[in-house]
């Protein structure tokens, strides 16, 4: 009897026994028509730790995409063009952003075309066209150019201008200076660029620092489409171009959480967690971990946190960590950011939480 | 009773082994509950049910600890098997009052046999359909693949396709070597790992792994939800006449980032590889036409998900509703309705397709099984009933 039993756990235990090196046939192939494959990336762009276009270096192309009309060439952009476009006949076209009044900043560009100044009451007869899913002010001037920031004067110019109220105090606009026949030429391709421009594959990233400074915008009211409630020891700072607040958490001060608004999906909650990631020098995550980070239930809608914290260096220096709520809502994307030496953020975390939480609809 | 083949049976019909079986089975399900709390369902169910043995650590002290060897899932199943036909169905004594026992045991045997041709036969994964997608293939949940492509010069591809039975339980210092008359290269599988990460190799550290391209795979432990894990592997692409290798590190997050894939050169054309979830081609393809979540009023707790699809096979389309304990049953695929959501890009279904040549056995065996007893009981019964109207008399 023992011998059988022994026989019997002996071919049990066999399969669980390793075998070493192996040889193995492949089976035979089938014929498949994929799309075309890319076998020419390299490891860093493969694990996602370099983007595989190599587009997404200008600041402006990274803020926004649209579609370039036909006949339009691109220009690089500068301090003040976030986007620097020329149309046919010398006509130049370009997309900003900057603080100050509406009205103020309508008068200087009627100004610099010799015309009058405008009323409030005029300026609120002045015709909307939407602008990146909000109505922003449209307006036509027409007069001599008297040049200036290193433009020639244009006798016999028109502007086309659209303005667009940021809700942080600033505002971002799109004009179109040149020659009146030219511009009137080019304004079907100024139509075509209002209609496609959308937040860029990086526009959540608008709040970091580098920016251009403009005032503080009131903390969680005045223009802006969503409230909050800041945490005590957060101080309001300087309201970065694209978005709406931005905080400086006092016992931490290098640490920076801002929060931005924008229309669409801005690339998409897969592709921005691989970029948060890779900002932090980690790699992406699958579709399954990305549908598997934690949710929050915010603005009517359920965001997704997304944590992007490193390992300590192995040599000592600061590693610097991220966590960010991502909130996709009536057709916008809302985006709250907080990043900073890992410490800071791992001390900050239970402040960040408590003000995505604290995010309403205005 | 007296040969070594009757002493065998008794051993194996006893009623005593019957209960430690069972006992077996009751620690195990406990102690495999238990650890789904550190392991994750997918890794408990493999260690305490999918396994012939498993050891058990019971506690430790300091650098000592105790461990207990205990048997697995799958060796007590099969026990009761032995056990049940060799008590249930060999020994049971031939007679007309037993014929209940008799369908009953049968019915329990065939639905252990049913659980076993599932464990080996079936495969099942995701189907993830937005409204308008059609597909004609599904992925695992678990299990890999390594894809190689060829591409060819009248266009499209030649796919080969390696499944990971070969390379995931390979010891750190071993490999395996593929190939095949059509490949013009030898390829060499290597340190694969359940779940990492892709990491650049600095200046300041080793790693115990190869360097490839200035990358290695950094080694994670398997997260507690199994179908994310994010596997990884070493290959070699070796031309079998100058020997030389083409190093590449196949890593399970690139096919979910982007449409790139491993690139090299063999026999003067170019081949891609890449590891992904294990693929399975349905005969029909399934086109999603609408999908509905219903919710509890006033909640966003889901009541019911719904789908409407088209199913399209050779040609010839029918509609089709799937919805929560409806599944659609079709040349041997069942397709259940398992999840839901809405993306920017719109509204998704989840569908769980099964491919179980046991699919519905089980039912036939709770059929048998319920025959069985009620012919029994239904005997005994009657019988009562006589003796009582006896006593009465």
């Amino acid at each position: 009897m023992k011998t059988v039993s022994s026989r019997i756990l002996i071919c049990l235990l066999l399969p669980a026994c390793s075998m070493g090196d192996r040889e193995a046939e492949v089976a035979p192939p089938r014929v498949v028509a994929a799309e075309p494959l890319d076998l020419s990336a390299s490891s860093a762009e493969r694990f996602g730790f370099r983007q595989r276009s190599s587009g997404a270096a200008e600041r402006g192309r990274a803020l926004f995409a649209f579609d370039l009309p036909d006949g339009w060439t691109e220009e690089p952009s500068t301090q003040f063009r976030l986007i620097n476009l020329m149309a046919p006949g010398g006509v130049q076209c370009w997309v900003s952003t900057a603080g100050g009044a509406l009205l103020a900043n309508l008068n200087r560009w009627r100004g610099q075309l010799s015309q009058a100044a405008m009323s409030q009451a005029e300026v609120d007869a002045l015709p909307r066209k939407d602008l990146l899913g909000v109505p922003a002010i449209y307006v036509e001037i027409e007069g001599d150019s008297s040049g200036g920031m290193g433009q020639d004067p244009i006798p016999g110019a028109k502007m086309l201008g659209l303005v667009s109220d940021m809700g942080n105090g600033n505002s971002l606009f799109v004009k179109m200076l040149g020659k009146a026949e030219a511009v009137d030429a080019a304004k079907p391709g100024f139509e075509q660029l209002r209609e496609t421009l959308r937040p860029g594959p990086m526009a959540d990233d608008s709040g970091a620092a580098g920016n251009v400074g403009t005032p503080p915008a009131a903390p969680g009211n005045g223009a802006s489409p969503i409230a909050w409630e800041a945490p005590a020891t957060w101080n309001q700072i300087e309201t970065r171009n694209m978005t709406l607040v931005t905080f400086r958490a006092t016992a931490n001060p290098e640490t920076e959480c801002w929060v931005s608004h924008w229309p669409g999906e801005v690339g998409g909650l897969q592709a921005n967690v691989a970029r948060w990631r890779r900002q932090m020098g980690l790699g992406p995550l699958s579709p399954v971990q990305v549908a598997a980070l934690p949710k929050l239930e915010v603005l009517g809608g359920e965001g997704v946190i997304v944590e992007a914290i490193p390992e300590d260096d192995p040599d000592g220096s600061v590693v610097s960590a991220l966590l960010a709520l991502s909130v996709f809502v009536d057709g916008r994307s809302t985006f709250v950011k907080m990043i900073g030496p890992k410490d800071q953020i791992e001390s900050e975390r239970e402040n960040f939480m408590n003000f995505c939480k604290s995010l309403e609809n205005h | 009773m007296s040969s070594l083949g009757g002493k065998l049976i008794e051993s194996f019909s006893s009623f005593k082994l019957s209960v430690g079986i069972l006992l077996g089975l009751f620690i195990l399900t406990w102690l495999g509950t238990l650890a789904q709390v550190d392991l994750g369902l997918h890794a408990a169910q493999k260690k305490y049910f999918d396994s012939w043995f498993l050891v058990q650590r019971l506690f430790s002290i300091g650098d000592w600890s105790m461990a207990l060897p205990l048997p697995g899932g799958f060796l007590l199943m099969l026990m009761l098997v032995v056990n049940l036909v060799c008590g249930g169905i060999v020994r049971l004594r031939r007679r007309w009052d037993r014929v209940g026992i008799l369908i009953t045991h049968l019915g329990i045997g065939f639905l252990l046999v049913a659980g076993f041709v599932k464990m080996y036969y079936a495969n099942e994964g995701p189907l993830q359909l937005f409204e308008g997608d059609e597909k004609a293939e599904y992925s695992s949940y678990y299990a890999w693949e390594i894809q190689l492509v060829e591409t060819m010069a009248e266009g499209g591809y030649r796919e080969y396709v390696i499944p990971e039975d070969d390379f995931i339980d390979l010891g750190p210092d071993n490999k395996v070597t593929y190939g095949s008359d059509e490949l013009p290269f030898d390829l060499v599988v290597q340190h694969f790992m359940t779940n990492c990460q892709p990491a650049q190799k600095g200046p300041m550290f080793t790693v115990s792994v190869p360097v490839v391209d200035g990358f290695y795979l950094r080694e994670m432990a398997p997260g507690l939800q199994a179908e994310a894990n994010l596997a990884g592997v070493y290959i070699s692409v070796v031309d079998p006449e100058t020997s030389l290798p083409q190093e590449g590190i196949l890593w399970a997050g690139e096919s979910g980032l982007n449409e790139t894939m491993f690139g090299f050169d063999a026999g003067g054309t170019r081949w891609g590889a890449v590891l992904r979830k294990r693929r399975w081609p349905m005969p029909f393809s399934v086109r999603l036409e609408y999908t509905e979540k219903q919710e509890h009023p006033g909640t966003t707790m889901p009541r019911s998900f719904l789908s409407d699809v088209v199913v399209t096979d050779a040609g010839v389309t029918q509609k089709a509703r799937i919805q929560m304990n409806e599944p659609l049953r079709y040349k041997g695929l069942v397709l259940f309705q398992s999840g839901w959501g809405e993306m920017p890009r719109g509204k998704y279904t989840v569908l769980a397709v099964v491919q179980n040549p046991s699919d519905q056995w089980p039912l036939w065996a709770c059929i048998i099984i319920t025959l069985g007893l009620t012919i029994h009981f239904s005997r005994l019964l009657f019988r009562y009933i006589k003796r009582e109207a006896r006593e009465a008399t």
